[in-house]
């Protein structure tokens, strides 16, 4: 069962009054989604492929329980110090022999084969395959990779995400959020803080679609996690160089794949959303900037809150629309 | 004769045809450091400059700028600065120590539990209408999505699931051994589901025995090999 919540607020007293649960039955294409990023490294590979450990608590073994559901290999890349070679194998794909290889080049974290922000064709995966992950690289140092993982549907995740149309019809306010992260030197992610721990402005009881961000420093990727994404880490490349590309990486994904691939989170929850950063052993401090846009309250499914906190949140009673 | 500090107004001298060395002059020297420049300056075949000569984008000014490289973040005239932020050496190197500090002391992130986003906010609104509240401390959070960590899947679970993907696995596989595409096959699947195809084909290897309505024909008798027949 979907359910979506109304939540009545007195501003004055920022008490909650009334707080009701009710069945959703909107989009059913729209529930059940899940976004992954998956992130692993690979210790002193030099010439010889090696296939990647995954990062703590993550595994290239892909989700779900059923080969009907439609899952995909939506982008990956790599970030090496020295320039190497990313390959994902799997007898399930083309084959397992060479699959899917790409040169990597040193010191530039974005995709070299799967990049939507280009438009972009998704590669089918299939529940409970498990991948092998390789790279080569530096000799004496630790390289690391990702893959971005969409499940269409995948059972007891649910997490909340719009599609473009939805963005346009249900957007209001630009806002960003900036995290500094300190990421550790082991190949996992690291560093985790809350989303409002630098600026906490973020109105109360609303929704926000992160439509993708920015980071100061290069590293592998910058993961965002949080309960709306049915606690799974969604993210993008930790390059500071194509800013423009990596700033509404949720938007083009959606755009590529005409789907709802854009991440929501309500701000009841900002405590329990973490930002954190995977990179090389140099570790390194993190500005994130993430860009974000406040929603029009209750309308994205699964939502903590309703409406009666926008009236008072400087929103406008609808939708700003956009440019025609 | 110092010069005319109003070119634009009327020369009281008269005014010239042409430029100092300029060949259509009528005191035109070939010689003359007037004509050598004039010529350095003009003479040059149709197409084969880009700029005039001196022009700074021209390759041959002395000190002109065309090699520089522009290379994102860098400013080219202090490549002695950082890429990006435009830190000095020093500066760089006292954040990177301060940098490096940071991130060996740095945790790693807690490996979480996937949930039910619907279902858990589902269940955090609840707690919120309880505490009426909207940002629960973290011993209430931590108290609403520990239950759903009780439904954490087991070991039999899992091993139930890679049985369900290997049956679904093997329907596929027979419906391409019966030239459907994969992609076609998985369309079967969804529609028909495993159970079904698996069983239609356990049914079309082992065909229940029916009783013969005739008796069955006696096999024709063929003629003794003979290998000197042709």
């Amino acid at each position: 069962m979907r359910v979506n919540t109304r939540v009545v607020i007195d501003i004055s007293s920022d008490r909650v009054l009334e707080r009701e649960c009710f069945k959703y039955d909107g989009a059913v294409e729209q529930c059940g989604r899940a976004l992954e990023v998956v992130a692993g490294f690979a210790t002193n590979p030099g010439a010889t492929f090696t296939a990647l450990t995954a990062s703590t608590g993550q595994s290239f073994t892909v989700r779900g329980t059923d080969l009907n559901a439609k899952t995909w290999l939506l982008s990956e890349w790599a970030f090496n110090a020295t320039v190497g070679e990313l390959r994902i194998r799997s007898p399930r794909l083309h084959d397992f022999f060479s699959g899917i290889r790409n040169r990597i080049t040193a010191a530039f974290s974005m995709p070299p084969n799967f990049s939507h922000v280009n438009d972009s064709y998704a590669q089918r995966l299939y529940a409970q395959d498990q991948l092998t992950v390789e790279l080569t690289g530096g000799a004496a140092e630790l390289d690391t990779a990702s893959l971005l993982i969409g499940y269409q549907d995948l059972g007891g995740i649910a997490g909340r995400f719009i599609d473009m149309p939805t963005l346009l019809k249900v957007g209001l306010n630009v806002v960003t959020i900036e995290v500094t992260v300190v990421a550790v030197t082991t190949g996992n992610f690291g560093g985790a803080v809350a989303i409002n721990s630098s600026i906490d402005n973020l109105i109360a009881n609303t929704d926000y679609a992160i439509l993708g961000g920015t980071t100061d420093t290069r590293g592998n990727a910058v993961g965002v996690t949080g309960v709306d994404f049915g606690n799974l880490r969604v993210g993008f490349p930790a390059e500071p160089s194509v800013r423009n590309l990596t700033a509404n990486w949720f938007v083009q994904l959606a755009d590529a794949f005409t789907g709802a691939w854009i991440p929501v989170f309500n701000s009841a929850n900002k405590t329990q959303t973490t930002v954190d950063v995977q990179t090389n052993g140099s570790g390194g401090t993190y500005i994130i900037n993430l860009n974000c846009v406040q929603l029009l309250a209750g309308q994205v499914p699964g939502g903590a809150t309703g409406a009666a906190v926008q009236a008072g949140g400087g929103g406008a009673p609808t939708s700003a629309g956009q440019p025609g | 004769m110092a010069p005319n500090p109003f070119p634009q107004s009327p020369d009281t001298h008269g005014e010239e045809d042409f430029p100092k060395g300029h060949p259509g002059r009528g005191d035109y020297d070939p010689g003359s450091d007037e004509a050598i420049e004039w010529a350095r300056l003009h003479v040059a075949p149709l197409g084969q400059r880009d700029f005039p000569i001196d022009h700074p984008g021209a390759v041959d000014t002395p000190g002109h700028k065309n090699a520089i490289t522009w290379e994102a973040g860098v400013d080219p005239f202090n490549p002695h600065l950082e890429a990006h932020s435009g830190r000095t050496p020093a500066q760089v190197a006292g954040l990177r120590a301060l940098s490096d500090y940071a991130s060996s002391v740095a945790k790693e992130s807690p490996a979480a539990m996937p949930l039910d986003a619907i279902a858990v906010n589902a269940a955090l609104d609840a707690k919120r209408k309880q505490v009426g509240r909207d940002i629960l401390t973290e011993a209430e959070y931590s108290e609403v999505v520990s239950a759903f960590h009780k439904f954490k899947t087991t070991a039999e679970a899992s091993a139930e699931i890679k049985a369900t993907i290997q049956r679904q696995w093997e329907a596929i596989e027979l419906l391409q051994t019966r030239g459907y595409t994969r992609n076609a096959a998985l369309e079967i699947l969804g529609r028909e589901g495993a159970d079904k195809i698996l069983g239609t084909a356990e049914e079309a290897k082992h065909p229940e025995p029916t009783p013969p309505s005739t008796p069955p024909a006696a096999p024709p008798v063929s003629a003794p090999f003979n290998p000197l027949r042709r």
